[in-house]
């Protein structure tokens, strides 16, 4: 069975997108997650990017720890690494994974 | 209402029984409370922003009256569709709150004490209290088998969702074998076309499989889900997530 296919995911969430207009369901992580996996694995940065500022924003200075947060770290070293930011990439690593170790959620929330 | 298969089947008649009580002046009965939790409940797959319109008019309806199962069940409505709306410590309180009354009047245990602790079980998730999450999803499990044995629909769905929460908390391998046993027994008691807990099951252990990193079964299970629920329950939200779940797979392993 073949994956990596991007054209038919495409399709995919373009239908999921149309359910959620009809049902009145806002676009939330189950829709924005693939959506921005998508990008980058097309290698979209500028999508990805959008999507990125879009849904999560900046990454807080200081924030609770949760999963949007990892997400949104996750999200923008993907974006580092997608643009040839090596050390942005590892920066933004380091820091998430000092906010697991250091939480006490830690033993949930290994990646 | 719960068993048809079209989801707007019931919308005509629930909006004459309003029109009926409008006309009457009766702005402010238990009946009327009931019947707003008949119409949130009608609309929590198709329109959440009516549902929890409804279900917070209802329960405002029976907070007027001393606490009753009318109230209960309107927080249990209140509460799912909070929950998918994203809107969780709303869902999350309701929950806790109609598990209290449902120990009240119904005894403890009871038949919907699954349901209800699987579901605030699922607000408490979103929120990142996962010792109560867990502790919840147990709860819903134990009593769901405890009742009704190992392959009744409610331990089949209580299984599946305790052992998804122990996937996405880093624990796939004490959850495969959960998974597994309610993917399994659920093919067997309800067959591969059951429209309402076959693509459920499917669907929750394909996601646990490209998790632990086996894409190709996965997409297998998922695939199958959405043809099912494509077939029985086409346009609904859930369908929506699947296709969200299947395009994810369909994209290959990544770090997202």
């Amino acid at each position: 069975m073949d994956l990596g296919r991007y054209e038919s995911a495409g399709q995919v969430l373009e239908a999921a997108y149309r359910i959620r207009v009809k049902v009145g369901q806002k676009a939330d992580k189950n829709y924005i997650v693939p959506r921005l996996k998508l990008a980058i694995a097309q290698s979209d940065a500028g999508q990805a990017r959008r999507l990125i500022e879009d849904y999560y924003g900046p990454i807080p200075d200081s924030a609770p720890i949760s999963i949007r947060l990892l997400q949104n770290m996750q999200a923008h070293a993907e974006l580092a690494l997608l643009t040839n930011d090596g050390k942005m990439a590892a920066s933004i690593g380091h820091r998430l994974n000092e906010t697991i170790r250091s939480s006490h959620l830690e033993i949930y929330l290994r990646l | 209402m719960h068993s048809s298969r079209s989801v707007n089947e019931a919308e005509p008649v629930l909006v004459e029984a309003k029109s009926i009580l409008d006309a009457s002046g009766n702005y402010s009965s238990p009946i009327r409370g009931n019947l707003l939790a008949m119409m949130a409940e009608n609309y929590s797959s198709t329109n959440l922003p009516k549902s929890l319109a409804y279900a917070k008019e209802a329960i405002g309806i029976y907070r007027k009256y001393p606490s009753s199962i009318g109230l209960m069940q309107a927080l249990y409505i209140s509460g799912v569709t909070s929950s998918t709306a994203g809107q969780n410590e709303q869902a999350a309180a309701h929950l806790r709150e109609a598990i209290s009354l449902s120990k009240h009047f119904n005894g403890d245990p009871n038949l919907d004490l699954p349901r209800d602790y699987a579901y605030e079980a699922q607000a408490e998730n979103e929120l990142n209290r996962y010792s109560d999450a867990e502790e919840d999803y147990r709860a819903a499990f134990n009593y769901a088998r405890a009742l009704n044995g190992d392959q009744d629909v409610d331990t089949l769905e209580t299984e599946s969702r305790l052992g998804t929460f122990l996937v996405s908390t880093s624990r796939p391998k004490q959850a495969l074998p959960y998974l597994e046993k309610a993917k399994n027994a659920c093919l067997k008691t309800k067959g591969p076309d059951d429209p309402f807990y076959t693509p459920q099951m499917l669907l929750q252990n394909g996601m646990a499989l490209e998790t632990i990193g086996l894409p190709e079964q996965a997409l297998r299970f998922v695939s199958d889900a959405v043809e099912n629920r494509r077939k029985n329950r086409p346009g609904t939200q859930y369908l929506g997530q699947m296709l969200e779940s299947q395009a994810s797979v369909l994209i290959g392993p990544g770090a997202l």
